[in-house]
């Protein structure tokens, strides 16, 4: 059971936002091609990534793909958004661009499990010439011989032209982390539930990226730091995250000095992700 | 929630990474707390509640959390007396 299952819902904490608001668009003509990189595990618990053929040497199944505007047109908000306001996309849109990795990508069902589904984007920054949309995706890739891969995560970052909506750039990155791939691996019995048994493991993948040619940095007049953004997307999903979590070490001396309790959660995946 | 938010100081860290947390941190309580969160680990996920001295007071496995994971969570949280807890350590107290 996850722990998000059991921490208990809380309403979505707004972020700081600007007074204006902004209706980014899409020039229906634009087009960007997209270059796919898959690397295998480079390190994990029990090993299951290399004794799995599925696992061992994952291949993009297109490397590069020219996508319209239409397939970018779901992640834009549905009116006029501030910076840092979060909005729900439609979690199909993404995971068409994640068939270009693997064309079992999913977006819920029995395969997900206990984690959070969904797609949420927020406007980040605004500048006189584009507009940065990021985002935030839970998905799976059902993979070949029944294994299941799940990323912790997909950070998106759409850059659009402010006034013709050019599609400037575009990334859609599983964030590169110690640790952000769990698996399950059919064990070819069938478990006590009736279902296929399933060993599991998790590890680290350092890029699995869809990800345009690199654009000159843009100029901002007003945005969101990085790590607000962020956390504001973390919120979206998990309730919890709106709770001051401190490093381990920090804690254990603040619970100390402040003389409170420490709650501490241990686990062998990264609790604000989908991986665990 | 709110009670967490409130009441206690909270944490989350890889099981992976507590042994050489206790091997390399700088403050000896640092050092100690992670040895023995890790020790009373239980696979896979594991909520603890240690008072402000250092000492385990409770902790529950996930998978032992099913129809009564909030009343248990709840449980968990109250382990945590303040009318029967020492007063913060010497060097502590902001």
């Amino acid at each position: 059971m996850p722990l998000s299952a059991f921490l208990l819902p809380l309403a979505l904490v707004p972020s700081a936002q600007s007074a204006e608001a902004h209706s980014p668009t899409l020039d229906p003509e634009a087009r960007i091609e997209l270059e796919a990189f898959w690397e295998p595990c480079r390190s994990s618990l029990y090993g299951l990534f290399d004794e799995t053929p599925a696992l061992r040497a994952p291949r993009a199944a297109e490397p590069r793909r020219t996508w319209s505007a239409e397939a970018f047109r779901p992640f834009l908000p549905q009116g006029p958004v501030e910076v840092g306001e979060v909005w729900r996309v439609d979690s199909e849109a993404v995971l068409g661009f994640l068939r270009q990795l693997h064309p079992g990508a999913q977006g819920r069902g029995e395969s997900f499990g206990g984690e959070v589904p969904g797609t949420f984007a927020l406007l980040r920054a605004v500048g006189p010439e584009a507009f940065e949309l990021l985002l935030r995706s839970h998905a799976v890739f059902q993979l070949e011989d029944g294994v299941i891969y799940k990323p912790a995560q997909f950070e998106g970052r759409l850059l659009l032209g402010r006034e013709d909506g050019a599609l400037l750039a575009f990334s859609l990155a599983l964030p590169s982390r110690d640790t952000n791939v769990d698996v399950n691996v059919p064990l070819g019995q069938t478990g006590p539930n009736g279902r296929p048994a399933m060993s599991a493991d998790i590890g680290w993948v350092p890029r699995l990226e869809l990800t345009s040619a690199a654009t000159a940095a843009s100029d901002w007049t007003l945005a969101l730091p990085e790590e607000e953004a962020r956390l504001a997307l973390r919120r979206a999903f998990y309730p919890f995250a709106a709770l001051d979590w401190l490093p381990f070490e920090e804690a254990v001396i603040a619970s100390r000095e402040r003389g409170k309790p420490l709650h501490l959660v241990l686990l062998f995946g990264c609790l604000d992700d989908a991986s665990c | 929630m709110e009670r967490l938010a409130d009441d206690f100081v909270t944490s989350w860290v890889l099981a992976k990474h507590l042994p050489s947390i206790a091997a390399e941190a700088k403050d000896p309580r640092v050092r100690e707390l992670a040895a023995r969160a890790h020790e009373s680990y239980l696979y896979p996920v594991d909520s603890q509640v240690w008072s402000p001295q250092g000492e385990l007071l409770d902790h529950a496995c996930a998978n032992d959390l099913h129809g009564n994971a909030r009343d248990r969570y709840h449980e968990l949280l109250d382990a945590y007396d303040p009318d029967h807890s020492p007063p913060p350590a010497p060097g502590g107290g902001k």
